[in-house]
């Protein structure tokens, strides 16, 4: 891996080429180095090293567009690259709604987002094999029941470049960390034919810088808690419940609502919020933003692919529609102005409430709390959603029995509309920072 | 053959490298040219277009059951070596054996080989072909309002070299085309896709689809779904549809029989070999020998050749599927099933055409005989807990049977059930036999083509998660 600088002055070199070419030409360079150690029994099961790098070129004349990529960024590599466009450029149409961007929307926004943390130099793989060995250790020490398969430390570093016309360059790099760890637990309760049946979950953290990851202890302890609870999951009775979602399903519900609100959906009709803005769309307990500056945020960034500044604006207000999450082409089509959300969010930022998904449990007298869905039974497109769910059936403000085999329905307009408490958790280990919610009420299919 | 052209490294350098690596009991050298050509159709218009080359050495170092694996993205032997090194860090036993002075090649056999190949093909000949998709889907009705066309082509070259003395190389074409289109009455819009997917070249558009028919599939599917209503919740009975229902099979008994799963003890399925496992209809076979299948392979990633594996017969567990290292490990034969995503990960135990065998029952008995229920006959996915055997998957186009009839199109809905327990809940299997030549792509944190396939199936039982709570 060499320095961003290296790949910015690259990147700017093969625009200036481009540029005898095509009308606008875009550039990115992305190096990815990574180190992971997986342990199993206390013996190291794989380890990888890897260093990489992609760089992709997309260009554009009179309103076509073509692009190519690869991984070698030789002077002969580049070459072929634009190569590669000049041939394929010829077989796509005109684009009636091509734009180029405005030259003074393009930059770097002026932010120090604290991305890199130089203990990446200490995370050798000596000491991710001591780690992932310390966690599961520690995991399985809590209960004899307990099976490992796999404790993993990870530690990546990118750097990386954009450069398009307008002269327009900008370096970015950065590190992340992540620990985590899968338990299984037999599980022959009940009179299922499947003698064979095990609960399986964990627990993993990841963070921008090592300091920040959870640690080992809490880990432990969550993937060990998280596995023990689910022994002796049975279908709950089939009708509707209110529905409780923990930060982890929380943040699948959110990330799936940031993809509605993109451009790219938005344009294509393959959204079921096409229309909406000044509309309202959820509860008014609902406020979401859009924060490209958190420090250490892990979607944190100063310009997007389209090399348009990135800013912070606010999504959703009291539950009414406010910004879609636009770049240049999408904007252009809706006739709106593009806001640095090419390629989607950077951190979708739900506004907390209060307390915990405890607290949640405690104050709901009948419900189901969701810790794990399944499928792809989200559409954005139409807004229907049915997903498998595994999670807790409350009584009372209290967890009665765990639940897995059972499935939960409704739509995404219903949900949003129907939430009707929001936690204050949310983990801060994605790009989607989403607390625990409660939706008021939705279709269950179980026994 | 070609692969030598643009994948410039020999037996001889293959040896140098072997001889850097001191530890392990054994070491292989994966080396990849691919290149990936996609056309896009939007909006009516050819909208881009994008050729990507990926290219790179594989180096894995195994020393019993620890693996230690890099890559390097050029074919320099000096760069190999280095990656030799950083995958034997985390061998600290074992010495690979020395080299055999000749190698013994592993013939890659003649499963796909493309009449109209793919790279060699001018750009323009694709934009034509997906132009036809677009006629075919927006004449089939007038309700079409927005068609969206992908076609990807890939051409893949890769060399391996194992330290045992073993090479081989293999061309391997595959062509994804999938098509989606809008339908749009009043304020209800609904979509339907189609997609064809095979290991062949451009010849696939005269001898399985023609790119009007598949256009013309994703119209139908969208039209269809602009009269259905929401699905039902709870048990009732569910008939599968030949062909893309092998999601079923893939995700209920497929996963959990991959030989990682059972070394690790995590698959329900882990030391019942021998036991009945599901209905005695029941016949699971995994193949990677079914010619032009996206799961076809003269050999697996780890230079295995593969085979027609029967997992399950007359519903008893037969085998799991392997790779090198689960069947060392477990003392079971190889199968030929280690799989990777590309030269940057290490093979893993992957299914590759996964289906049922055919049963005995005409496929309307099968459907007259259910009261209400659902019947199933696209879908978007599926999902499986491998420990718990929970799965999901999720009808993208399914119907409601009421009195032995397939009725009202059907909605939002997923189904979800337990994989012993629906395969002993198999109750008919026709006698109609289909292959999916969909674009199936299987997810394991690494992704893989994979084929799929079923009779028609009946299970007696299993749970519908819809959102209408009408009776």
């Amino acid at each position: 891996m060499k320095s961003k600088d290296v790949y910015r002055e690259i990147a700017a070199e093969l625009v200036r080429k481009g540029k005898a070419d095509f009308d606008y030409v875009r550039v990115y360079i992305s190096a990815v180095e990574d180190r992971e150690i997986e342990v199993r029994n206390g013996k190291p099961e794989n380890s990888s090293f890897s260093d990489s790098i992609s760089m992709s070129v997309v260009a554009s004349r009179e309103g076509r567009t073509a692009s190519a990529g690869g991984s070698d960024i030789s002077p002969d590599g580049r070459n072929f690259l634009l190569s590669s466009v000049r041939e394929l450029i010829q077989v796509v149409d005109p684009d009636p709604w091509y734009v180029i961007p405005e030259e003074n929307m393009i930059g770097s926004a002026d932010k120090k987002l604290k991305m890199m943390d130089p203990a990446y130099e200490t995370q050798t793989v000596g000491q991710l094999l001591l780690e992932a060995d310390e966690l599961e250790k520690k995991a399985l020490a809590t209960d004899k029941r307990l099976a490992s398969t796999g404790s993993a430390a990870s530690v990546t570093k990118v750097a990386g470049a954009f450069a398009c016309s307008y002269d327009f360059s900008e370096g970015f790099e950065g590190t992340d960390f992540s620990l985590g760890i899968s338990l299984t637990v037999d599980d022959n309760t009940g009179d299922s034919v499947n003698v064979g049946r095990k609960q399986r979950n964990g627990w993993s953290t990841t963070a921008i810088h090592l300091k920040d990851l959870e640690k080992p202890d809490k880990v432990a302890e969550m993937a060990a808690s998280r596995t023990l609870a689910q022994i002796g999951s049975r279908k709950p009775p089939t009708g509707e419940f209110s529905i409780i979602f923990d930060p982890n399903s929380s943040r699948s519900f959110f990330s799936s609502l940031s993809q509605a609100l993109s451009g790219g959906s938005l344009y294509r009709g393959e959204s079921f919020l096409t229309d909406s803005i000044g509309k309202t769309i959820a509860c008014p307990l609902l406020t979401v933003r859009e924060d490209p500056f958190l420090p250490k945020g892990l979607g944190s960034r100063l310009f997007d692919l389209d090399g348009v500044k990135a800013r912070a604006f606010p999504i959703l207000k009291d539950g009414v529609l406010k910004n879609y999450l636009l770049g240049v082409y999408a904007a252009h089509r809706l006739g709106m102005s593009p806001n640095g959300c090419a390629g989607g969010s950077s951190n979708f930022v739900v506004e907390p409430g209060s307390g915990t998904v405890d607290d949640i449990i405690a104050e709901t007298m009948r419900g189901i709390l969701i810790t794990g869905l399944m499928g792809q039974g989200a559409d954005i497109r139409t807004g229907d959603y049915s997903r498998g769910a595994e999670g807790f059936f409350i009584e009372n403000g209290r967890i009665l029995y765990p639940v897995s085999e059972f499935t939960i329905s409704g739509t995404f307009q219903e949900m949003l509309a129907g939430i009707d408490r929001i936690a204050d958790d949310a983990r801060p280990d994605s790009s989607v920072l989403a607390p625990s919610v409660r939706f008021q009420r939705m279709m269950v299919a179980g026994s | 053959m070609s692969s030598h052209n643009v994948i410039p490294f020999s037996e001889e350098d293959a040896r140098r490298v072997f001889s850097r690596i001191r530890k392990g009991t054994f070491s292989d050298i994966f080396l990849q040219y691919k290149v990936t050509t996609s056309v896009r159709i939007e909006d009516g218009i050819v909208k881009s277009a994008t050729r990507s080359v990926s290219a790179g050495v594989g180096v894995r170092v195994v020393d019993g059951e620890s693996t230690g694996y890099s890559f390097c993205e050029t074919f320099e032997p000096d760069d190999v070596a280095r990656a030799a090194g950083f995958a034997q860090a985390i061998a600290t036993s074992g010495k690979n054996g020395t080299q055999p002075l000749r190698g013994r090649l592993i013939p890659a056999g003649a499963l796909y080989s493309p009449e109209i190949p793919l790279i060699e093909t001018d750009i323009s000949f694709r934009a034509d072909l997906i132009r036809r998709v677009l006629k075919g889907a927006e004449s089939f009705n007038p309700l079409i309002d927005r068609v969206t066309v992908n076609m990807t082509d890939t051409d893949d070259k890769i060399l391996i070299f194992n330290s045992e003395g073993e090479w081989g190389k293999d061309s391997r074409p595959m062509v994804t085309l999938s098509a989606s289109a809008r339908a749009s009455r009043n304020r209800n819009v609904q979509f339907g896709r189609s997609g064809v997917g095979m290991r062949m070249g451009f010849e696939l558009f005269e001898s399985v689809e023609s790119p009007e028919s598949i256009g013309l599939r994703a119209a139908k599917q969208a039209v269809t779904m602009l009269d259905a209503r929401p699905a039902p919740a709870g048990m009732m009975p569910v008939v599968l549809a030949p062909g893309e229902s092998g999601v079923l099979i893939h995700e209920s008994v497929g996963h959990p029989l991959e030989a990682d799963f059972i070394w690790k003890k995590a698959s329900a399925y882990t030391g019942r070999v021998g036991e009945k496992v599901a209905s005695s209809l029941c016949t699971i076979v995994d193949d990677g020998t079914i010619p032009f299948n996206r799961g076809a392979l003269g050999f697996d990633d780890e230079l295995t050749p593969t085979e027609r594996s029967v997992l399950i017969e007359n519903g008893v567990l037969k085998e799991f599927m392997h790779d090198r290292i689960t069947s060392d490990v477990l003392k079971m034969a190889r199968t030929g099933n280690g799989r990777r995503q590309s030269f940057q990960y290490v093979p893993i135990p992957r299914m590759r055409a996964t289906f049922m065998e055919k049963g005995q029952t005409a496929p309307e008995e099968i459907v007259a005989g259910v009261k209400k229920g659902i019947y199933c006959v696209a879908f978007a996915g599926g999902q499986v807990n491998i420990a718990s055997g929970d799965f999901v998957f999720v009808p993208s186009e399914s119907y409601l049977i009421e009195n032995g009839k397939i009725t009202t199109p059907l909605k939002n809905l997923t189904l979800i059930g337990n994989g012993p327990d629906a395969l002993n809940k198999v109750d008919m299997v026709g006698d109609d036999f289909k292959l999916s030549t969909g674009t199936w792509v299987c997810g394991k944190g690494q992704t893989v083509p994979v084929g799929i396939g079923l009779p028609t199936v009946r299970i007696s039982e299993l749970t519908v998660g819809g959102a209408s709570n009408e009776e």
